[in-house]
Formats: C-alpha cells, sequence, structure tokens
C-alpha cells in the first residue's frame, strides 16, 4: 500500500469518514504495484453468479483473497484506521452485460464498507459505476471507497458494449 | 399472429396499425419531448405520461389497443384503461430483468415504431423464471404489438442498443 497512507493520514481520513459518511483515498498502490497485485487476486478461481433479477458477475470469497489484501496492507489499514473489526473481502468482476440491481431480496448493509478498485482501467462512460440508493459514485481505478451505510443497499450499474477492460471490485466489510 | 404460454402468456400481433395512422403515430412519436432516465434498471430515454394525452392519433392508437380481441379470448380479461408513454432506446440503452408488477397493471404492451435487426439489440426477451434461460426473443418490428399477462413469472428484459435507435410506445392494461 502507498506509504502516503500512514496511520496519521488514515485517522484523519476515518475522521472524515465520521463526520461525511463516505471518503475516497486515491493512489492507494504506489506505481507498477498495482499491477501485481491485480495478477495474484485474478489468479483466484472466481465463479459466474447469475440472478436476473438481483446480479450477473463473477465473485471469489475466501482465506486466499484475505491473505493477499492484509500482505499488501489494507486489510491493516481499515482495521488501524478505520476501526474495521475482522475484515473481510469479496470479489467481484463485472464484464460486458454485467450488472447489479436493487432487488428487494438484495440485503441492506449496516457498518463500514470498503469497496477497492483494482480495474486496470476504466472509462465513467462503459457504465460500472457504484449506485448507493440513489446516489452515484464513479469509482476510480487504484482507488478505495470507504462508507458508513445505514439500512442502505447498493448496486453496480451494467457493464456496457463499449467497456473494452473489466470492473473489477473488492467490497471488504466488517465480520 | 402468435399466441404463447411460454415463459408465461403472450401476443405478437404484426401489421397492427393501417399505413396511414402508422405514418402519423411515427411522426408524432418524433415530434414528442423525451426525458433521459438512468437507475439500476435502465438507461433509456421516456416521454411523460401520454394516457390523458391531447394528441388525437395517440388516444386513437390507445383505444385500437383496448379492442385488441385476444385480450378477452386469449388473456381472459375486460380491460378497463390503458396508460402509454414512449420510449427511445440508443446507443448502449437497455432495460435489465423485471416483472413489472404493480398494483392494477394486468397486461403489459409495446407498439414499435421501427425495425432493428437482431446485431442492433433491442431486443425483448421473455425468461424462464425458474431456469433462467430466455425463451423467446422478440425483434422490435415497426408496426408489431407485443401483450404480455402481467404476474409473478413475467420475467423479461430489453437488451442493448447497439449502434441503433428502438422506437416505441407502451405501457399498461389495467383490467
Amino acid at each position: 500500500m502507498n506509504p502516503f497512507y500512514s496511520l496519521d493520514v488514515l485517522n484523519q481520513a476515518n475522521a472524515v469518514l465520521k463526520k461525511e459518511n463516505i471518503v475516497e483515498l486515491k493512489q492507494i498502490f504506489v506505481s507498477g504495484s498495482l499491477s501485481v497485485i491485480r495478477t495474484e487476486i485474478l489468479s483466484l478461481k472466481t465463479k459466474k453468479e447469475y440472478h436476473p433479477l438481483k446480479h450477473s458477475w463473477n465473485v471469489f470469497e475466501g482465506a486466499e483473497l484475505d491473505h493477499i489484501l492484509d500482505s499488501v496492507g489494507i486489510i491493516p489499514a481499515l482495521s488501524a484506521g478505520f476501526k474495521m473489526k475482522h475484515p473481510k473481502a469479496k470479489l467481484y468482476i463485472l464484464r460486458d452485460g454485467d450488472y447489479s440491481l436493487l432487488h428487494d431480496d438484495v440485503s441492506e448493509e449496516n457498518g463500514t464498507v470498503a469497496f477497492l478498485d483494482i480495474s486496470d482501467q476504466w472509462n465513467n462512460n462503459w457504465g460500472g459505476y457504484l449506485g448507493i440508493e440513489q446516489e452515484k459514485f464513479e469509482l476510480e481505478p487504484n482507488s478505495i471507497l470507504i462508507t458508513n451505510l445505514f439500512g442502505q443497499r447498493f448496486f453496480f450499474k451494467r457493464i456496457n458494449h463499449h467497456a473494452n477492460a473489466d470492473k473489477i471490485i473488492i467490497i471488504i466489510k466488517s465480520n | 399472429m402468435v399466441q404463447s404460454d411460454k415463459p408465461f402468456r403472450h401476443i405478437i400481433i404484426d401489421d397492427f396499425l393501417d399505413g396511414e395512422t402508422l405514418r402519423k403515430i411515427v411522426e408524432t412519436f418524433d415530434s414528442l419531448k423525451f426525458e433521459r432516465k438512468d437507475s439500476d434498471l435502465f438507461n433509456l430515454e421516456q416521454t411523460d405520461d401520454l394516457t390523458n394525452t391531447d394528441i388525437q392519433i395517440l388516444k386513437d392508437v390507445q383505444k385500437k389497443i383496448l379492442d385488441v380481441s385476444e385480450i378477452k379470448s386469449f388473456f381472459e380479461m375486460v380491460p378497463k384503461s390503458v396508460d402509454m408513454s414512449g420510449m427511445l432506446y440508443k446507443d448502449s440503452d437497455y432495460l435489465l430483468c423485471h416483472d413489472d408488477r404493480l398494483e392494477g397493471r394486468s397486461i403489459a404492451y409495446i407498439l414499435y415504431l421501427n425495425t432493428l435487426r437482431k446485431e442492433e439489440g433491442g431486443a425483448l426477451k421473455l425468461i424462464n423464471s425458474k431456469d433462467f434461460k430466455t425463451e423467446e426473443l422478440i425483434l422490435p418490428k415497426e408496426n408489431r404489438l407485443v401483450m404480455f399477462e402481467v404476474s409473478e413469472k413475467s420475467w423479461h428484459e430489453v437488451s442493448e442498443i447497439i449502434n441503433a435507435k428502438r422506437k416505441s410506445l407502451g405501457g399498461w392494461l389495467h383490467c
């Protein structure tokens, strides 16, 4: 993780989170290291999840992902800087045509949730934004958006045919 | 004319309007004001509610839709009213899977005002709610009317538009 994000800086970011309920940290990894981390994460065996009324995406959840994020400093930063307890991660890969919806059966979220974007490149005209109820957040590659949710649900905007890269998001929540 | 119960009750009527009415309705459609809609479920442009419009040709078409004999003979319903709006899909627009259920909606309808080739998208997909497979793919064809029964099984979506425009009027019959 980018050494700029010292505990002092993370504490300042946490103060913003407490006040605004949302904070975004950019350049979370130093130049060059993101592609190494992404390659390691993409070696995990994902599975396709498709339910027409809910989502279409590839996912991975397991200790291997948590170990990678621990080793690169993300889990320690969320634990120490944002007081997240036992953070657990889930990987989501969205390709052309993938999406998620605010279906009634999709569970509401409570607590601190982090969205780490490790995509190679992204153009917001391709879709893929994060919607939290009616609010729209355009996640940038190599950034992490941390938010406090209070009984809200979120979705990822469908990826359209112009996309020539995958949207790769890791969602980290307290366990 | 196509009538089918799979994956849920629907009909397809080609050459629904006479040539002169079709010409006028396409001309009227092109003069309507559209507003862009963007949500988890769709990207498209839509007119205001045209149900109580002053435009005579739209009133005439609404009456003709209410008079479709298959509403009684096939759907076994008696329509009380119809609502209508115009939908314009442009490049990369779509409507994701949903069932249309909302109080008072009995039969959904779409009247296509232009024709698209399969590779241009915009097809209405009727999805089997048990195995999630597309059981029927209905291409937009000028002057084609599609009607389907709204129920917990009426899962449908509109595929993404690829470098084209899709023009239609649509709404629901209230029985």
